[in-house]
């Protein structure tokens, strides 16, 4: 099973002009060697009318417009423009460069070698084979663009002709009374009359953008692919590798991230194909890639592949399976800014009375606050005896909570913050030796409380 | 280091001069900021000289305000007594530096809780903001890319470590390996190795041994 696609490129004579060619193609499997060691470009249509490769048609086209593509004779008169791509139109579905193709196949001749002279004679040979009144009074509209200047040239030709106006002029067969001969000398006119598409490019040019096979190559080799796992079991995981060429060699890396059963495949992956001893990162032979891919293991992508500026693209990476050194924070506490009945419930709890603004409740809870703090201090005497800390002023992620008091979920945090700040030597070292006694129990919980001192940070454990 | 017992003061300012271009070189320090910390490194070991003893002592405070080995000037802080005013001095150089130093913060701090009084009281609290949380974690390590995903096993094989403080030496060093951009088999090795004798040299730290990175200081 192969999914490559590529372009095959052919110039065919063009059926009005048969010494001018149309370019012309056709959509034809490719090998992955090809495609890696040859160049072959991989063409994708998915998603439908998008450009997988939207540099491809700029180096397209800037190989078109390039000097050396086009028929120096001819671009000295302006027959060889450049051609720009097309901006690409979302109700068109199809990509920039098919568009490109159709505008080329279109508005483009082909031509082995052709001089100015030569395209004259075409162009008068051509315009004497389709010889009539229209192409006759078409060629006079356009050498005389004035009414008064167009009915003199007529009546130079034919003394009997009445012309008051250009509706006149259809009363006379133009054909009969005018001959090419007549408007000699205006080489411009007579090719641009006759020649449908004024833009020429060497024939020679398209063995700049394909390969002996005619199939699409702008670079001589392509040295990166992404390949993908296809689905297969119930056991798939998404696995992309990005391989880089060498000579025959292909390096394999896969894309692991932070994903486990990644890592599981990847190592399945290369016990598999791998030709070295590579555990993740292997290398193998290219027919083997092929294989892969005949297979229906994986299917390829090229995502690093750009035609105009060096794109180094996606790397494999891995990320290490995360752990980190212990940190625990105490937490907020109910304070001035909490919710009165807030207040209210934490005293109702420890059977204080709820009566009195929001002020009173505060001083209660401050009370209430340095009683439990007494109640519970050889507890927490005991707690930070056995487990000693330092603090530091961040918060680290998924830092946990500091394991004590757990059964007094509502004065927990007021009470470890009143403990810190009590026992902070030099706010940093957390010594139950150590007594910050400005403030007493109650003063303190009320400080914290009314916000008037804080505690911040997070505690690391003494080794 | 100053040798010898004969030397005078112009063997110091000798010294301490030309000390300042390769500071001024070697740190990217401007000149001025070079001359001042000549200066107090020339008071301060001028003033231990003239009081006509403790050479060694002279010797490592030159130390402390010379080199550019983090480690050794962690290992003079926290296990010499150069004296209040050196220390206090050194220290506070130290935490102006824009370097993460949060594994010397960190180390600091351990020992100031074994050992009180080991760092000056007015610096605790700076300490405790050096310590970045980002260093606490895998999240300050890179991702490995390229070849170097074959070594992920290996590379987290490192990050496995008993103590708190292991942890924070191995991700200080695996950091710095994948940044370099060069993991290897060697470099992997090396990298095992530079833990392990950084665990052991913080851990003399911690125990306040004076033998560190296999000698004596001083």
């Amino acid at each position: 099973m192969n999914t490559l696609k590529t372009f095959r490129f052919w110039l065919e004579p063009d059926e009005e002009f048969p010494r001018f060619k149309r370019l012309a193609w056709e959509l034809v499997d490719v090998a992955i060697r090809d495609v890696l060691v040859g160049g072959v470009h991989p063409w994708s249509t998915v998603p439908e009318g998008t450009d997988a490769h939207p540099s491809l048609v700029d180096a397209f086209l800037q190989r078109l417009n390039n000097e050396t593509a086009k028929v120096a004779e001819l671009d000295a008169f302006g027959y060889c423009h450049d051609v720009s791509a097309q901006r690409g139109y979302g109700y068109v579905r199809k990509s920039r460069f098919e568009q490109a193709l159709e505008h080329l196949q279109k508005d483009m001749y082909f031509v082995d070698d052709l001089s100015y002279m030569q395209l004259l004679d075409i162009a008068k040979r051509r315009l004497r084979d389709l010889w009539s009144h229209r192409v006759a009074r078409e060629l006079a509209e356009r050498a005389y663009t004035g009414f008064q200047e167009l009915r003199q040239f007529l009546k130079a030709k034919d003394k009997s002709m009445k012309l008051s106006g250009y509706g006149d002029i259809d009363q006379y067969d133009l054909g009969e009374v005018l001959s090419l001969e007549d408007f000699e000398g205006r080489d411009t006119l007579l090719i641009s009359e006759a020649i449908p598409s004024l833009n020429f490019r060497k024939a020679s040019w398209l063995a700049n953008v394909t390969d002996g096979q005619g199939r699409l190559r702008v670079v001589p080799n392509i040295p990166k692919v992404t390949v993908t796992a296809i689905p297969s079991g119930s056991d798939y995981v998404h696995m992309v590798w990005h391989v880089v060429r060498d000579g025959e060699t292909c390096r394999f890396r896969p894309e692991i991230g932070k994903s486990e059963s990644k890592r599981r495949k990847a190592r399945e992956f290369a016990e598999q194909w791998r030709m070295d001893e590579g555990r993740l990162c292997f290398s193998t032979s290219l027919d083997r890639l092929s294989q892969m891919l005949e297979r229906g293991v994986v299917t390829p992508s090229f995502p690093m592949l750009n035609y105009t500026f060096d794109y180094r693209g996606p790397v494999a990476t891995a990320e290490v399976s995360e752990n980190r050194v212990p940190a625990y924070f105490i937490g907020g506490f109910y304070d001035r800014k909490s919710n009165g009945d807030v207040l209210k419930d934490i005293l109702r709890e420890y059977g204080v009375s709820m009566t009195g603004n929001k002020a009173k409740l505060l001083q209660k809870l401050a009370k209430l606050a340095a009683k439990q703090y007494a109640d519970r201090r050889p507890e927490m005497d005991a707690f930070f005896s056995e487990h000693r800390f330092v603090r530091i002023n961040s918060i680290p992620p998924k830092s946990e909570r500091l394991p004590v008091l757990e059964d007094q979920p509502m004065l927990r945090n007021l009470l470890l913050t009143m403990y810190a700040l009590k026992h902070l030597r030099g706010n940093a070292i957390l010594d139950v030796a150590h007594d910050n006694n400005t403030y007493t129990e109650e003063q303190l919980a009320h400080a914290l409380l009314q916000g008037k001192v804080a505690f911040t940070g997070s505690f690391l454990r003494v080794a | 280091m100053l040798n010898g017992s004969n030397g005078g003061q112009s063997a110091i300012v000798t010294r301490a001069t030309a000390l300042v271009p390769t500071v001024a070189n070697d740190e990217g320090l401007k000149r001025e900021e070079a001359v001042h910390k000549m200066e107090i490194c020339f008071d301060l070991l001028s003033s231990y000289f003239e009081e006509g003893a403790e050479l060694a002592r002279v010797n490592l405070i030159y130390e402390l305000f010379t080199t550019p080995d983090l480690m050794r000037r962690a290992e003079l802080l926290l296990t010499e007594d150069l004296g209040e005013m050196a220390l206090s001095k050194a220290w506070t150089d130290l935490m102006a530096e824009g370097r993460d130093i949060s594994l010397l913060a960190y180390t600091a701090l351990q020992v100031e809780a074994r050992r009180p009084g080991t760092v000056p009281q007015e610096l605790l609290a700076s300490l405790s903001a050096k310590v970045s949380g980002e260093s606490l974690s895998t999240k300050c390590i890179g991702r490995l890319e390229g070849d170097a995903v074959e070594y992920i096993e290996e590379v987290e094989a490192m990050l496995r470590q008993d103590s708190d403080l292991g942890l924070l030496v191995a991700y200080q060093h695996v950091s710095g390996l994948i940044e370099s951009g060069r993991v290897n088999p060697e470099t992997l090795s090396t990298t095992e190795e530079a833990i392990q004798e950084d665990i052991r040299t913080f851990e003399s730290l911690l125990a306040g041994d004076k033998k560190v990175k296999g000698g004596v200081a001083a």
